[in-house]
């Protein structure tokens, strides 16, 4: 496989639009609540990548793919179920209201995931 | 304020006290008071909606349920998007608000936000997930929005845009390290061709009737007894066509329903007789515009309006390119200085009222763009002043009209920019410098033979287009004339230049979003000396810009069929003559920029490694890179050398400026290496909105001194935030070291000036002063913030009683309260100026 | 079953009475409006909160 169609391969699941069953309520563990995650500070429609695997893991193969070397973070989104990852961390949210400005370590302004605490 | 305080004090005395807010409650209207408070703010608080603000879902609802219904249609695209755009303005809700005498909103109810589901499915999605905006209730809505958002998927604009776009481009631009918007027609924001259509000459009834007789011809031609290239390509001219009537027939309808509402509620519902002669007189102008040219005043502005609604029904316009008192300006005068139907006083109210209008107008925005823009809708920046296309002095009793009007209404957006030129009468000066001084934050001031000058060299626009130029949003003047009108301004084509510096440090590689988005230039360690390290510079500088202005490049050449724009086409001359739609390319003559947020930036910091690294080698660039790599944590001291031992631009320092001026050199070069598909330049034009504040989580440490998570400089060629010692004159001696004509598109400046000081007549000489050095020098822009800092500090504390204050945040003004703190506290940062 | 035709909020267009307006009058916290949406005269106006019987 060339390297475009390596690239083109990975980034097209972020670009697909998210289709009506993809926006239901997520599980406990999802990439979104992960501290390993960083949201991409484009938008919160919940794109990001993890900052621990690399481009060309995958944590929804069977089993799951970790590369853990490499450059590219690993892409993922928000709501990408994480109950597979071993890397998985809960976080704490710091920025609850989204009165201030995009952090992508902290934001997690998304109604699925406000803190109901 | 408590009532009875506002009521005992008296204007003077406010005025005495710089309480502007207060006085202007006191001196406008009551008409103008009421439709003042009656506002929603819609601007966006940091990044969320203020509470009560919600999306409307009717627009939604009503283009899905056209689309779906438009599926097995036997009509072309265009035609389709035309047949959506009439249902939703035949099928909408709209309303008369009590004493107004304009109407006419983008959304269903004062309080909505428009949402147009057809455009990006990842603008949807940021619908269904927004914490505060869904109306109640909240789970039945949601279940529309999630019927919504799964119908548009794979089927928005960017959806059909982005198989074809390069992947690994959007991926880095969409990663929003080193852009900011979409590369979408229907996404960023049009001029219009006032030349076409705001002139007197035609309005869409007459526009119907030139495209009725273009039909026919075309029908004739395909109907000859032969075949060629020219009668395959007019089937899709006919197509376009037969989209901009549907489009301009739906907006004489729509106006027809507001004039039947005004009529129903004279007739039914309102008792005061004052009031109902209002309502027929609405009702008059609304049957006139848009389908016929204004005969007054009332009839003009609402012609404007109307076809804002409409552009912005069509698609999401994060700008408001115009030039009101230029195209408004003739029924001024003839309804008040010639058949004197309108009283200035009552004029006055319109012209606030238009501002209002203005101000309340909102569409749902992705979250970069409301953190982007914090406290505004969109940048209307409207044009006042200026000359005409024979280069006379433009100005004229409405530019006076809208400066009063604004000190009245003190609404943020739209704010101006005045065209300064040396004509100038004394009388608009002043009433410009009022505006300033009440703390309004505009009009910005242009410099118009230098921007003349600068749309000719970089894009080859005619003298007497030229002229004529509007701000195609903040700053970029764009003429709105037949050819030289752009239909389409990417936002993306907007770099974070902060990342050029960042990644000569990481090789290219951005560790906040974890890719490899710039070059791989080699490792910072192995420069031997300063040019190495300016060219990796200016390496990361070609492929951030490159990658950027590819997207904007590819979509506009792709716009036509994938997502045109037959409203837009059908109010401009150049697709009504030709049936091509707006957007394509060979019919315009290109008006592109780069918008160059955090800029400054380099050239501090280039300053800084010159000096500290390569000529006193006080430090080695490994020590430098480790530095940066820990975010200056353990190198405290080592930070405070390059903030404070490193000269600073804008403080008249050869040094440091002539770094500056070399950047800007090799941007120019490139300017003219990348072309966009009209065949036309691509300067650069340094200005931030709050990009400053946007962008601070997401830059990390500079050799400037600053730390990841720090506010960014406030943008254009502003100096950073305290770091100008040397007093206004030095800031514009280094500002005028560079050529605001060849050098780039524009060049934004702000500067802040104590209000004790411009009191009375000295504080406007002394401005004069001031402005006639910039004029000397050169400069093209700037700027003022006229509130001093125990206002400001107070409004933090007590934001109910300073909601009128405004500030001028970058290439925009906003109200103080409607920003998010760290904004707040950059604003209140920058030195303020003393003169004289 | 009630249709819109017989609330007081329905205004039948001249040139098409089976088409008409139902105009309501709102107060929200900021401002007063009267606010117009096109229906058909026959529509099913039963669920209707606005509805008022025209007498």
């Amino acid at each position: 496989m060339s390297k475009r169609d390596e690239k083109r391969q990975a980034y097209t699941s972020m670009l697909i639009p998210q289709t009506q069953t993809d926006l239901q309520k997520p599980g406990d563990k999802v990439c979104g609540n992960c501290k390993n995650f960083l949201e991409s500070s484009w938008s919160s429609d919940g794109r990001g990548a993890c900052n621990i695997l690399k481009f060309g893991s995958n944590i929804h193969s069977q089993p799951p793919v970790y590369i853990l070397e490499g450059k590219d973070g690993y892409p993922t989104k928000t709501l990408h179920d994480a109950s597979a990852c071993k890397y998985y961390e809960k976080m704490t949210f710091v920025d609850k209201d989204g009165y201030e400005c995009s952090d992508p370590q902290y934001r997690r302004v998304m109604r699925q995931l406000q803190d109901k605490e | 304020m408590a009532q009875a305080a506002l009521k005992n004090t008296s204007i003077e005395e406010f005025e005495k006290k710089q309480e502007w807010w207060w006085a202007a409650e006191k001196r406008r209207s009551s008409r103008l008071d009421y439709l003042r408070k009656a506002i929603w703010k819609k601007g966006a608080i940091g990044g969320l909606y203020a509470p009560g603000v919600k999306t409307d879902l009717e627009q939604a609802v009503l283009t899905t349920n056209m689309a779906r219904s438009l599926e097995n249609a036997p009509d072309p695209y265009v035609v389709k998007s035309a047949k959506i755009f009439a249902h939703v303005l035949d099928n909408k809700t709209i309303f008369i608000t009590d004493h107004a005498q304009l109407v006419g909103y983008t959304g269903s109810l004062p309080h909505t936000m428009n949402w147009n589901p057809s455009i990006a499915s990842i603008l949807n999605a940021e619908v269904f997930n927004d914490p505060t905006s869904i109306p109640d209730p909240v789970d039945k809505n949601q279940a529309v929005i999630q019927d919504i958002v799964g119908y548009w998927a794979g089927k928005s604009d960017l959806d059909k845009m982005m198989p074809v776009f390069d992947m690994e481009d959007m991926m880095k631009m969409l990663s929003g390290s080193i852009g900011w918007g979409v590369p979408l027609a229907r996404g960023g924001y049009s001029n219009k061709d006032y030349e076409y259509l705001m002139t007197g000459k035609r309005a869409f009834q007459e526009i119907l009737e030139e495209i009725d007789k273009k039909i026919d011809e075309a029908d004739e031609l395909v109907h000859t007894p032969v075949a060629n290239k020219e009668i395959a390509l007019m089937y899709d001219k006919l197509n376009n066509w037969e989209a901009m009537k549907i489009c301009l027939e739906a907006g004489i309808r729509i106006a027809k329903r507001y004039a039947r509402l005004a009529r129903i509620i004279a007739e039914n519902f309102e008792e005061d007789p004052k009031r109902k002669e209002e309502l027929l007189k609405i009702a008059a102008a609304c049957e006139r515009v848009p389908a016929h040219p204004p005969r007054t005043l009332q009839e003009s502005f609402q012609y404007d309006i109307f076809i804002q609604m409409m552009s912005r029904t069509e698609a999401i316009e994060g700008a408001w390119p115009c030039r009101p008192d230029y195209y408004h300006g003739p029924y001024y005068d003839k309804d008040v200085n010639i058949d004197k139907t309108l009283t200035p006083e009552e004029a006055l109210d319109l012209v606030g009222e238009f501002l209002i209008r203005a101000a309340e107008v909102c569409q749902f925005k992705p979250k970069f763009a409301r953190e982007g823009l914090q406290g505004i809708d969109g940048t209307w920046v409207w044009t006042m002043g200026g000359v005409d296309a024979n280069g006379r002095d433009a100005c004229n009793d409405l530019t006076i009209a809208f400066m009063q009007a604004a000190r009245l209404v003190r609404v943020a957006n739209p704010t101006f920019a005045f065209r300064w030129h040396p004509h100038v009468q004394d009388k608009v000066m002043r009433e410009v410098f009022e505006c300033i001084r009440h703390g309004l934050g505009y009009p910005s001031i242009r410099h118009d033979p230098i921007l003349i000058a600068n749309a000719m060299h970089w894009h080859g626009h005619p003298i007497e287009e030229a002229r004529l130029w509007v701000h195609q949003a903040c700053m970029s003047p764009n003429p709105p004339t037949k050819h030289g009108y752009q239909p389409m301004r990417m936002a993306n084509a907007t770099a974070n230049c902060a990342k050029i510096i960042e990644y000569v440090f990481t090789s290219g590689f951005d560790k906040i979003v974890n890719m490899q988005v710039g070059a791989e230039t080699p490792d910072v360690t192995t420069f031997k000396d300063f040019e190495e390290f300016f060219a990796a510079w200016v390496t990361q500088m070609k492929t951030i810009f490159s990658i950027l202005v590819r997207s904007v490049n590819r979509a506009r050449v792709l716009a036509p069929t994938l997502t045109p724009r037959p409203f837009l086409s059908a109010i401009s001359e150049r697709s009504v003559e030709s049936g091509l739609d707006t957007l394509d390319p060979s019919i315009a003559r290109g008006n592109a920029w780069i918008t160059a947020f955090t800029w400054v930036e380099n050239a501090d910091s280039l300053a800084a490694v010159k000096k500290l690294v390569f000529e006193e080698k006080k430090y080695t660039m490994a020590e430098l890179k480790e530095a940066l790599d820990k975010n200056w944590e353990g190198y405290e001291e080592m930070r405070l050398d390059f903030v404070k031992n490193a000269p600073k631009w804008g403080n008249d320092d050869d040094y440091v400026d002539s770094i500056m001026l070399r950047c800007l050199d090799e941007c120019a070069k490139f300017s003219k290496e990348i072309k966009c598909p009209c065949g036309n330049n691509w300067p650069i034009l340094p200005e931030n909105v709050s990009g400053n504040i946007h962008y601070a989580n997401i830059v990390g440490a500079l050799p400037n001194g600053r730390r990841l998570g720090d506010a960014l400089y406030d943008g254009g060629i502003s100096p950073g935030p305290g770091l100008d010692k040397n007093g206004p004159t030095a800031v514009l001696k280094s500002c005028g070291k560079i050529d605001h004509i060849t050098q780039g598109r524009a060049f934004l400046l702000n500067q802040r000036l104590s209000p004790t000081q411009l009191a009375g007549e000295k504080g406007y000489q002394l401005w004069r002063a001031y402005m006639r050095t910039w004029a000397d020098l050169g400069l093209d822009h700037v700027q003022f913030n006229m509130v001093d800092d125990s206002t400001l500090r107070a409004a933090q504390k007590d934001p109910e009683k300073y909601q009128e204050v405004i500030v001028r945040v970058a290439g925009y003004s906003a109200h103080f309260v409607d920003i998010s703190r760290k904004t707040q506290d950059n604003i209140i940062q920058r030195t303020v100026q003393g003169l004289g | 079953m009630a249709t819109c035709k017989e609330c007081k909020n329905f205004f039948p267009l001249t040139d098409n009475p089976a088409k008409g307006d139902c105009v309501q009058r709102v107060v929200d916290p900021r401002q007063a409006y009267y606010k117009s949406k096109p229906v058909n005269a026959e529509d099913d106006a039963a669920s209707c909160p606005s509805f008022q019987k025209r007498s």
